[in-house]
């Protein structure tokens, strides 16, 4: 049986690596000694997987893992055991029972699932100034109603001029029902045609800022196109007409998306 | 949600933040205001290093149990952080509470190696503590050390305002009693320093006074006034009922020691005659099997941990040895729990019990010969002859083992060049033990075998602690020696050598076996830059050569001299528990390559028999 499981990771937590976040969970579910699938071997360890890395200092309400387990678990005894060995910083959200793939078939691992995230960016409070709501809304406006988003886009090794904007799915500002993608500005946009199964709120584990100025942006990630929600800032700060400084903003994951027209939060 | 010390902008440009956050599983939350007094502990080296040390956790549930005391940890900031604070005037701050050091009532420091000495200061200083004892103010920490290299603290002892003499189980208790009560009547440092002087193990070094006649010897030390001349070495004598942490600290970042960790004895009971642990943890304690069984489990389920490690000095000579990795294997083998085992000495049930617990064809099988020849084991008291070396390498060999690693020392007392050689020799033959004995066709491959040296260091209260240390040319040429050699052998081939590198050992001897005068080169060094020296990448000689010059130190008088076994030596102050006598004839029997008992064996009166406890209560067979 296979439960993939939705966490949150916020607070000082933020600061824990991909990898530690993955020995944190082997041992989360050793203290809560639940039936794990194990590998052979002289060292064997748990079979668990991990959608999306998140980079450090971000926040999240869309984390998630998948687990094998040796026999049938009720979910939400799962959870319940999880959630009494997890520390301030990450909370367990679900826990729900995949469908067993077909005899002689494998089930496609978590990380290729992985289409789209959603971010929540704030400006931090104690920086440079902070634009007003209305100015956000334009410069969002402004930003996405022009043919191209032409950003440098580095690796470890390149530089390369990629423009971002097909991988940019929606974007806006609060206050801004892009739900109902209503504004004339974004008719016709490529990445507005994607179709949003529901609506979401993931923002209970964001941290806040008095100065309350914040948007909204979902990008593709995933092994095949990946967009840094950083990239997409910076874009916006020229739009604004302000420095970019990636430290004066927060960054919270909202959703983990997959499919590819039609994008579905990775729980359902 | 839990302040943090450092901005989110400082984390982010840090390398492994999480060293600083705090808040790992089973780290000890307490409010406040609600205690009387704040410890915090430190480890002088970077979190996942000071993480992995057994006797900070052990130490820390201890204080944790009293409702009255919070106790709390801090460790080196790595120099990315140490940089950005200093600029931004950032004080240093306890990984729990987020809040300063200076707002504490104690900062204790575990001194484990003497390389941390400029990390000490670093701390001290980051955490706007005056460096010197002797300005600290009224609401400064009380500045604490313990740990092994306590045993000659004097060339730190400007720096700290107590040290603690040995095991930490038995007089804390007390000097926090004491110092809640002087606190509570409006008492001074002072006031608490001077109580602190009549407990017995503590050491206020403010206290004492030292001088030296006109060839730079220790012509006087002792007492100022009332406290103690002598300071008497603190020993657990029933370790199966004492503090043990159930619920270590778990770290988010992988430490050094990834695991949990089980001590199941303390001492040692061989006296090799190099070896300072050997020594001043006599006499060898058990602890018993059944607590070291329910601790096992415990802590594993506690903890989470996937493996679990064994603990202690010369890990065969535990009597229950066989009994508790018996156990060990089957109910950890049941929750998928990995055995990390000691090295042990290889025989038949060493071998079986390795078979077991790791993969043969990755895994290596272990000696530490420690000297090159018969008579250089002898002179350093290490009973492991050749033939046992051979059989135990064969009967590993057999069993499809291929790799071999073998640790020496150059520079001990007495070694001759024909004991040197004698290190690639006996290498040689046990590659010829492999390719004579093991038929090509059940071979993995060609036999690999290490062999390693490092540079002797003379340590306090061993049979050596009068030795001179060899120059660093002198280890230079040693070193050549046995590389040339070991080029001549028949299977130079399958031999692959490792030498340590020669300044950090010099100057571990300097701060080893250096008096008062040595604080001063440390406080330049570290002014000078000096930090991390214990690690390869960041040790800079350079740094301590001016300060050695800056200062006037003569380094050579502290490591190359031979002392005369009558001299004042620095630690003589402290009764460790084994006798200068009996160290004084040890160092005779080294230089006539005479072989003593070990304690199970016979006992040999080091002194240690006065706590009625261990090795010394035990029946010996003959
Ligand atoms: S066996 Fe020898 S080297 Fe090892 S701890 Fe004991 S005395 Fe020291
Ligand atoms: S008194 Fe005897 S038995 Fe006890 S530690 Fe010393 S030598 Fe060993």
């Amino acid at each position: 049986m296979t439960l993939r499981i939705r966490f949150a990771k916020y607070g000082a937590l933020r600061f824990i690596g991909h990898l530690d976040v993955m020995r944190y969970f082997q041992k989360v579910i050793r203290r809560a000694d639940l039936p794990v699938r194990y590998s052979q071997g002289f060292t064997p360890h748990q079979i668990m997987t991990f959608a999306h890395p998140l980079s450090l200092g971000v926040s999240s309400d869309a984390e998630y893992m998948e687990v094998d387990f040796t026999e049938e678990m009720d979910p939400s005894e799962v959870l319940e055991r999880m959630r009494a060995q997890t520390s301030e910083g990450f909370e367990i959200i679900s826990c729900k029972v995949l469908p067993e793939v077909p005899e002689g078939t494998r089930a496609q691992s978590l990380m290729s699932l992985v289409s789209a995230a959603e971010y929540m960016i704030s400006w931090k409070d104690g920086y440079d100034a902070v634009p007003t709501e209305e100015e956000v809304r334009d410069a969002i406006r402004r930003l996405y109603s022009r043919d191209s988003i032409v950003v440098e886009k580095s690796t470890k090794k390149t530089t390369a001029e990629t423009d971002i904007k097909p991988f940019i799915y929606r974007i806006y500002a609060p206050g801004d029902a892009f739900l109902e993608p209503a504004d004339p500005a974004f008719a016709g946009v490529p990445g507005i045609a994607r179709v949003f199964a529901e609506g979401i709120d993931n923002t209970a584990h964001a941290d806040t800022f008095e100065n309350g100025r914040k948007f909204f942006v979902c990008v593709a990630s995933g092994s095949a196109f990946n967009i840094k929600p950083g990239l997409v800032t910076e874009a916006l700060c020229e739009t604004l007409g302000t420095m970019y400084n990636k430290h004066a903003f927060a960054l919270h994951r909202m959703e983990t998306y997959k499919g590819e027209d039609r994008l579905v939060p990775l729980e359902s | 949600m839990r302040k943090l010390a450092l901005r989110d902008e400082i984390l982010e440009s840090i390398d492994k933040p999480a060293r600083y956050i705090g808040h790992e599983i089973n780290a000890v939350m307490k409010d406040t205001s609600k205690v009387d007094i704040r410890f915090c502990m430190c480890f002088p080296d970077v979190y996942e290093v000071g993480m992995s040390h057994l006797g900070i956790m052990i130490l820390y549930d201890m204080f944790n149990r009293r409702e009255d005391t919070y106790c709390e940890r801090v460790y080196s900031p790595w120099p990315d952080l140490d940089a950005i604070m200093r600029e931004k005037h950032i004080p240093l701050f306890a990984v729990e509470s987020q809040d300063p050091i200076k707002d504490f009532d104690f900062l204790g420091i575990t001194l484990q190696y003497e390389m941390c000495y400029t990390n000490v200061l670093q701390v001290l200083d980051l955490s706007g503590i005056h460096l010197l004892a002797s300005e600290r103010g009224e609401d400064e920490p009380i500045v604490i050390g313990g740990g092994p290299c306590v045993y000659n603290p004097e060339p730190i002892a400007d720096f700290f305002d107590i040290f603690y003499i040995g095991e930490g189980e038995t007089v804390y208790y007390r000097m926090l009693d004491t110092y809640k009560s002087i606190k509570a009547s409006g008492g001074t440092r002072q006031d608490f320093l001077r109580a602190a002087s009549h407990i017995e193990g503590l050491y206020v070094p403010s206290l004492y006074e030292v001088e030296y006649d006109e060839r730079g010897l220790i012509s006087h030390f002792g007492p100022k006034d009332d406290a103690p001349a002598v300071i008497k070495r603190q020993v657990v004598t029933d370790l199966s009922d004492t503090y043990y942490p159930k619920k270590p600290i778990v770290p988010y970042i992988k430490a050094v020691q990834d695991r949990v960790t089980l001590e199941i004895q303390r001492g040692c009971i061989r006296g090799c005659r190099f070896c300072q642990a050997g020594m001043i943890y006599r006499p060898i304690r058990e602890r018993s099997l059944e607590f070291l069984k329910q601790y096992a489990i415990d802590m594993i389920k506690s903890t989470g941990y996937e493996e679990i490690n064994l603990s202690s000095l010369s890990s065969s000579d535990y009597t229950k040895l066989k009994e508790l990795l018996e156990f060990l294997i089957t109910e950890m083998g049941n929750r998928k729990v990995n055995i990390s085992l000691p090295s042990l000495r290889i025989d038949a049930f060493a071998l079986d019990v390795m078979g077991k617990v790791q993969d043969v064809k990755k895994s290596s099988i272990t000696f530490a010969p420690e000297g090159g020849t018969q008579y250089m084991r002898d002179v350093i008291n290490k009973g492991l002859t050749e033939d046992q070396i051979l059989t135990g390498a064969l009967d590993a060999f057999k069993l499809g083992w291929n790799k071999v690693k073998l640790y020496f020392m150059l520079g001990q007392p007495f070694e001759r060049d024909e004991d040197v050689c004698g290190i690639p020799i006996l290498a040689d033959k046990i590659a010829r033990e492999y390719y004579e004995n093991i038929p090509k066709a059940t071979r993995n491959g060609k036999v690999q075998i290490t062999v390693s040296t490092s540079y002797f260091v003379p340590k306090p209260f061993t049979p050596f602690q009068w030795a001179p240390q060899i120059t660093p040319d002198e280890y230079l040429r040693r070193k050549s020696l046995l590389r040339s050699t070991l080029a001549e052998q028949l299977n130079a081939k399958s031999i692959k050598y490792n030498w340590h590198d020669s300044d950090t050992s010099i100057l571990e001897g300097l701060l080893a076996r250096g008096d008062r005068r040595v604080g001063a080169v440390i406080l330049e060094a570290y002014r000078q830059g000096a930090l991390f020296d214990a690690w390869t990448d960041h040790f800079d000689m350079q740094k301590w050569i001016r300060a050695l010059e800056k200062t006037g130190v003569d380094m050579d008088f502290y490591t190359l001299r031979e002392r005369e076994t009558d001299e004042i030596l620095p630690w003589d102050f402290i009764d460790a528990g084994v006798s200068k006598k009996f160290l004084a004839r040890e160092y005779d029997r080294a230089r006539n390559a005479v072989v003593t008992l070990n304690c199970r064996q016979r006992c040999s009166a080091c002194g240690c028999n006065e706590w009625n406890t261990g090795v010394c209560v035990e029946t010996r067979n003959r």
